[in-house]
């Protein structure tokens, strides 16, 4: 039968491009990449539901530094994080600090397992494309954000980063005047990316 | 995704298909047999009218060690093929068409995922 095939039928090759690339911020340095303050944008409100139905707003957590991860479950990467956030969320809770989780997953089915499974300590969201597109497209997961008190983007990080960049991050963000002074302009985290065709 | 060349083939006799894959340098798809439930696998799917889809037949995936997963992981990476083992039934219409198909897949590197993604693949034919 395969001489069969390989004689007397048309063999043809079908070409498909999935060309993808992307630039990470991911660099496993301690250096803060808080951006200073004059730099830094506004970030986008929104509202979603948590895992138990109720509405989450950003705005509702003015005044807290606020660790805005981007995830889902079938992102490997993403689920090195988490249980660091889970500590972060512990550690600094009582100092003004909240991460929030937003998952870009289908649909709960496949999340509300995951966060028994973790242990997730944390206010879990689900995403949707347009709260991507609020911040400029999230394609590549995880993506996190850093909101300062004052509900602006302090850093952006795309990819797995190391754990002690969030560390100085998150300190630096939690005692500001100690972290801003000095920051030259310019030392913010630049990310790109540009996802599959 | 560049239009795929026309297939000829005979009634009641089989025909394969080759699907030519290209990734970029640094990033990974998982396998058809992913190591982790919950990992997205690649899967070519097509529609069977006017063929009868024998097997679809993806190559020998890579065990690659990630820093993201303490085993390694069953993965496509550079340039690989699917194959496709088609078989027009007796009864098939003579003549051109195309058959559709789907090929999803989830992309990764080192540290970082982009969502899974359907893309849809159209393979033109002739049965003679």
């Amino acid at each position: 039968m395969a001489l069969l095939f390989s004689r007397g039928m048309a063999l043809q090759a079908l070409a498909v491009s999935l060309m993808l690339s992307a630039c990470s911020s991911g660099s496993g340095t301690a250096a803060s990449s808080v951006k200073p303050a004059e730099q830094r944008r506004a970030a986008p409100n929104f509202t979603l539901r948590d895992s138990e139905g109720k509405l989450a707003r950003l705005s509702d957590y003015k005044g807290k530094v606020v660790l805005l991860n981007f995830w889902a479950t079938w992102c490997g990467p993403c689920k090195i994080e988490i249980p660091w956030f889970v500590e972060f969320e512990r550690r600094h809770k009582d100092r003004g600090f909240a991460v929030l989780g937003i998952s870009m997953d289908d649909g709960w089915e496949e999340v509300r397992p995951f966060l028994s499974e973790i242990g997730i300590n944390y206010r879990v969201l689900m995403g949707d494309d347009m709260v991507g597109e609020l911040y400029g497209g999230v394609d590549a997961l995880p993506t996190t954000f850093l909101i300062d008190r004052e509900g602006k983007i302090a850093s952006v990080h795309i990819g797995l980063v190391s754990k002690r960049r969030y560390e100085s991050d998150v300190e630096e963000l939690l005692e500001p005047a100690a972290g801003s002074a000095g920051r030259r302009a310019g030392s913010g985290a630049a990310a790109v990316l540009t996802g599959a065709k | 995704m560049a239009p795929p060349p026309k297939i000829a083939a005979r009634r009641g006799a089989a025909v394969e298909a080759r699907l030519a894959v290209q990734l970029q340098e640094g990033y990974h798809v998982n396998s058809n047999t992913p190591s982790e439930d919950y990992l997205i696998p690649l899967r070519l799917s097509w529609e069977t009218k006017p063929f009868d889809v024998v097997e679809v037949a993806y190559p020998e995936p890579k065990l690659e060690k990630y820093k993201f997963s303490p085993q390694p992981l069953s993965v496509f990476t550079g340039d690989f093929e699917i194959l496709t083992r088609l078989k027009a039934p007796e009864g098939a219409p003579r003549g051109p068409g195309i058959l559709l198909g789907k090929l999803r897949y989830q992309a990764c590197t080192h540290n970082l995922c982009l969502p899974p993604k359907t893309v849809e693949v159209r393979l033109p034919y002739e049965i003679r």
